[in-house]
């Protein structure tokens, strides 16, 4: 079992930005999110798995409340 | 169209473990996760050499950003295949899915999920403060003051308004985990309770009592899951399959949630379901996030086991218990067993897989082969389910 | 590292590029909703393209300030040191007229007399020199 030759890249996009102080971090992610399906002749709505890079916000917001 | 080749069958899990739960003080993070893999390994009969993946959830009391990285080390192994994901109290059954997928596309052979907290001692005033005030976003919940709690409640709420959903019909949820729990070995909460003690146990955000919300806990869980070829190569003793796996993902914060009563569940459960080739009807067993109980009655609906909207009456009418439609959470659940975070979705995983294996003593669903694990987080915004089974289900 | 000091203040927004133009409309008593040129979507919170379409042609136009009670939670026990003196509250799902809905806080009335689908109006109550926060009270 391997994942060679199982997928491919279909589209890729890059944002041409590098100081992006006008932009929020999330506008920055979708800009290049759109980019890439469109390089692959896609729409988002061809689009059902989304995986990103960036900082991991971790916290405990699962609904504990009480001790015992 | 044609099928996705699917991970159906394809992985199995050889080995689970459990850490101490409930109140476990002076043990880290790291140290109830690496104790929880250990057992999970000696289950499993092998070697933590032969580990060469490992995926885990983050954990609160020990901020390392790469926590599975940090485990391994601390472990002792390097593994050539790691991540620490993040989708919330939905971690637990992605964790699951990406460890399948993993091994079928050959990135790995062994994988150990793991992930454990120490939330009840083990965090420290920093982090305690952090918990409640950076839960939501900044800017557009959290002004208001609205707690994660706040979140659930107000799906819990709507609920009631549209189906005519009770506060005693949520209480009988916590009573029924309660039941559960006291015959779990090692439960954080054992004493009875009934549902005039979930309704005189003080709001904490209304529809909802204390009873009604899940508990603080220490603990962790941890799994070895490999291939279905090398399971049967290494003899392995009752391994439970992964049948079907699905997620979905509607919103992040809970105003542009699509519905408040009907969540993500419904389609990450719809895919598990497909995947499987089984349907709700088929299921002998439950694992059900449980961090409110009014979550539960949701979910009931959601996963297909009943009517939406008739999701109250169900647990009223003792379906979620033995003997009813559904046993769910036979362990006790986030309710009444353990909730440290997001590993307690990991103990639902626990139990199922107990379950399967006929291991369960007298909380033992008799001839149990079917069973679903759904975990949920961040006021709905995350959900996936995976379906478990058998050998005689494959 | 947070101190109990400043987690006794209560966590106001610090506006982002996507969001500075909300909140200084709110400092000018006006709600801003996004209305996208391109779709005709109205969207709640601000950000840089359209939900819907992906469109960038975004107009704000400051809403009516009429909603209804969508759904509610009344908190007894406060998320954290800064919301204590104020338990119990009513923090708000409001669905405005225009559409969108919104977390909000109920102020003017007893928390406990919210009701389902009651109706609402805006009231803009400054917090700080920057923010003013969008707040509603019984219409």
């Amino acid at each position: 079992m391997s994942i060679r030759g199982k997928a491919c890249i279909a589209g890729v996009y890059e944002h041409p930005t590098r100081k992006a102080a006008d932009k929020s971090v999330f506008q920055l992610h979708a800009e290049v999110a759109k980019g890439a399906p469109r390089d692959a002749g896609l729409s988002m709505r061809d689009v059902d798995g989304y995986v990103c890079s960036g900082y991991d916000y971790y916290h405990n917001d699962e609904g504990n409340y009480h001790e015992a | 169209m044609k099928h996705k080749d699917t991970l159906r069958g394809k992985v199995a899990v050889i080995g689970a473990g459990l850490s101490p739960v409930g109140r476990v003080p002076g043990r880290s993070p790291l140290w109830l996760a690496a104790d929880a893999a250990r057992k999970a390994l000696a289950e499993a009969g092998i070697d933590k050499r032969a580990v060469d993946g490992v995926l885990s959830s983050h954990a609160f009391a020990a901020p390392f950003h790469r926590f599975s990285i940090a485990f391994s080390e601390y472990f002792g192994i390097q593994p050539t295949f790691s991540n620490t994901l993040q989708v919330s109290g939905a971690t637990a059954a992605t964790l699951f899915a990406v460890g399948a997928a993993a091994v079928a596309g050959g990135l790995a052979e062994t994988v150990l999920v793991v992930g454990g907290d120490s939330l009840l001692t083990g965090l420290s005033p920093d982090l305690a403060l952090r918990s409640m005030t950076e839960s939501r976003d900044q800017q557009y919940e959290m002004p208001f003051g609205i707690p994660v709690s706040n979140t659930f409640a107000m799906t819990a709420h709507r609920h009631m308004k549209e189906f005519g959903t009770t506060p005693e019909q949520f209480a009988e949820v916590a009573v029924v985990h309660r039941r559960h729990a006291m015959r779990t070995p090692g439960a954080q909460m054992t004493a009875p309770i009934t549902v005039q003690d979930v309704l005189g146990s003080g709001m904490v955000t209304s529809p909802y009592h204390k009873l009604d919300c899940s508990l603080i806990s220490d603990g962790a869980a941890a799994f070895v899951i490999t291939s279905a070829e090398r399971a049967r190569s290494l003899g392995a003793r009752k391994p439970v399959y992964i049948l079907g796996a699905g997620e979905c993902y509607t919103h992040e914060h809970i105003f542009l949630m699509p519905s408040l009563t009907t969540t993500g569940a419904a389609v990450s459960s719809r895919n598990a379901y497909a995947m499987s080739g089984y349907g709700a009807r088929d299921m002998d067993v439950a694992g059900i996030y449980d961090c409110f109980t009014g979550t539960v009655i949701m979910m009931v609906e959601d996963l297909g086991f009943c009517p939406k909207g008739e999701g109250g009456r169900f647990v009223a009418d003792g379906q979620i218990t033995y003997g009813g439609a559904i046993p769910a959470n036979t362990h006790g659940g986030l309710l009444s067993f353990a909730h440290s975070g997001m590993p307690g979705a990991l103990f639902h995983f626990h139990e199922v897989i107990r379950q399967l294996r006929g291991e369960c003593g007298e909380r033992q669903v008799t001839g149990a082969k079917l069973g679903l694990v759904h975990s949920l987080g961040a006021g709905f915004a995350t959900n996936a389910t995976c379906i478990l089974g058998t050998e005689d289900t494959l | 590292m947070i101190t109990f000091d400043e987690a006794t203040k209560k966590p106001l927004p610090t506006p982002d590029t996507d969001s500075a133009a909300f909140w200084s409309g709110l400092k000018e008593g006006k709600l801003l909703l996004q209305h996208c040129l391109d779709c005709g979507n109205v969207q709640y919170y601000q950000q840089g393209m359209c939900r819907r379409c992906g469109g960038e042609r975004l107009e704000h136009r400051a809403a009516s300030g009429r909603g209804k009670v969508h759904s509610y939670s009344v908190v007894y026990r406060a998320p954290g040191p800064a919301f204590k003196r104020d338990v119990p509250y009513a923090v708000l799902l409001v669905e405005l007229e225009e559409g969108p809905r919104m977390i909000s806080s109920l102020v003017g009335a007893k928390p406990e007399s919210v009701t389902f689908d009651m109706p609402v109006q805006l009231v803009c109550e400054k917090a700080s020199e920057e923010i003013t926060l969008p707040r509603f009270r019984p219409a």
